[in-house]
């Protein structure tokens, strides 16, 4: 039972604080008492809530509502944590899921980790033998182009070599799953789309004939004896 | 200015440069279709079967949109609809471009230019919810807000992961991505940027920059030197690795954080 003094300290401060949940915390107890509260609330709201804080305990101006304004105006602490997390977050090990369904949908999830490969690409590179003949050298199927300062505007054959390279390294990754997954290789996306490449590069040479062949590899960068993988052989469609 | 110019104008900016960036990018796709047609590299009969991992109703899509003839159009329309965007027409222009950034991504199994890609993504995705709702403040503010928040993000999550990379702290990855050939770095360039000392400044430079970028929040003035700073870094991403959508798809997102680095205060 709040009575004397603090039975009118408390009074005041429902007046100034009704609505809050100071009013709760000191829980009338009585009739008269619970009745006088409501009277002070009601006559404290139609003045429009005046509001001594300061004299709010911690965990009611936090809770409030009217307190989330004020954590507003003040977002730099939120922000920092904010920021902390995802720091932490990126710091994380990172575990791949595999979702092929997903992966083509991967603009709609962003990672944002730019340049953190630091392994290099592996080189691809075919070769080609007309009917009847032995298989000639091995050459890079392409190179990135000149940067010139218009290429700042329109860049369409830097940004194809890219999106050449993407291929590959999707080649890398599908020939690692189909691995798992005792899939032969031939039947990959990536490798159609690499043997699609290079008969079109073959085109533009000039070379593409019915009965040529060709076959690819990746080789590591670092020239290690061992190719990385090679391909079966294959007549120009 | 009042609030509501002040929102205007930057999404007017948002909007035009984000025009440019697309117009530029739909520009070298269409000069690239031979590599997309039948008879090139990304034949839509190799990459339709991969589709019906979407299930039937975007498989259903994929295959009204992305057969060579339909994707000719689909980037015809495209470059319309950014043309418009730029004279200043909006309605309903928003989730069209959206659809259209989000199938070429589906054509190129995930992406044709990596994050250029997503980034414009995230900004037509902002640009859709500010016109999808063109009489709500709340909603203009929304959308700036999303964009500002990804863009910053885009730099302190790089910045981030480079830092845990003892390779990035030496200035060893950059030597090894100027000197991979991958990129096309001009022989000149790699001279430059050639020698431990001057490797390990540039990229402890490019780091500092990446982890603190979320401080042009704090204020117009600094918010003015980020971005300048941000055109710098993206002009020299494209000297050195050829990353020339980078710089017009990040410059579109610059007005939206320099509307929030005010709003904020």
């Amino acid at each position: 039972m709040v009575g004397g003094r603090e039975h009118t300290h408390f009074l005041r401060r429902c007046l100034t604080d009704c609505g809050s949940r100071v009013g709760r915390l000191h829980k009338p107890r009585g009739r008269i008492t619970k009745w006088v509260v409501r009277r002070a609330a009601l006559a404290a709201r139609a003045r429009g809530f005046p509001r001594e804080a300061e004299e709010s305990p911690l965990a009611a101006r936090v809770w409030h509502p009217d307190a989330v304004p004020e954590l507003l105006s003040r977002p730099f602490p939120l922000v920092l944590l904010a920021l902390l997390s995802i720091g932490l977050l990126v710091w994380l090990p990172r575990r791949v899921v595999p979702a092929r369904g997903l992966a083509l949908l991967r603009c709609l999830l962003p990672s944002w980790r730019f340049f953190e490969q630091l392994e290099p690409l592996p080189l691809l590179e075919y070769r080609v033998a007309p009917e009847g003949q032995d298989w000639g050298g091995w050459q890079e199927v392409t190179q990135a182009p000149r940067r010139t300062p218009a290429s700042l505007f329109a860049n369409a054959a830097g940004n194809l070599h890219f999106a050449c390279q993407s291929l590959i390294e999707h080649l890398v990754v599908e020939l690692d799953d189909a691995a798992d997954e005792a899939r032969g290789a031939s039947e990959l996306v990536s490798y159609r789309l690499v043997c699609a490449w290079i008969e079109l590069e073959l085109g533009s040479a000039g070379q593409a004939t019915p009965a040529l062949r060709y076959q690819f590899r990746l080789s590591a960068r670092d020239a290690a004896p061992e190719p990385l993988f090679v391909s079966g052989a294959h007549g120009v469609a | 200015m009042n609030e509501l110019s002040a929102v205007a104008l930057a999404i007017a900016w948002t909007q035009a440069l984000v025009a440019l960036a697309l117009v530029l990018q739909t520009l070298e796709l269409l000069w690239l279709w031979r590599f997309w047609s039948d008879a090139g590299i990304w034949r839509y009969a190799v990459l339709a079967p991969e589709h019906r991992l979407l299930g039937p109703p975007l498989r259903g899509l994929c295959a009204l949109s992305l057969p060579a003839r339909s994707f000719g159009v689909l980037l015809c329309v495209r470059l319309l609809a950014a043309l418009a965007l730029g004279a200043g027409y909006s309605s309903g222009l928003g989730p069209l471009l959206l659809f259209t950034q989000v199938a070429i991504c589906v054509r190129f199994r995930g992406t044709f230019n990596g994050g250029s890609d997503t980034f414009s993504v995230v900004l037509l995705t902002g640009l859709t919810l500010a016109q999808l709702f063109p009489g709500s403040l709340l909603a203009q503010k929304a959308a700036l807000l999303y964009i500002a928040v990804q863009l910053s993000l885009t730099y302190f999550i790089s910045g981030m992961a480079k830092l845990q990379h003892a390779d990035w702290r030496s200035g060893r990855a950059l030597a090894n991505f100027l000197g991979s050939g991958r990129y096309g770095t001009p022989a000149g360039l790699v001279r430059v940027f050639s020698g431990p000392l001057r490797l390990s400044l540039v990229s402890w430079l490019v780091l500092v920059f990446e982890c603190c970028f979320p401080l042009a929040w704090s204020g117009p003035r600094t918010c003015l030197a980020f971005i300048g700073l941000g055109l710098c870094f993206h002009l020299g991403t494209w000297l050195l690795f050829g990353l020339n959508r980078f710089v017009f798809a990040w410059a579109a997102a610059y007005p939206a954080l320099y509307w929030c680095s005010q709003w904020i205060h």
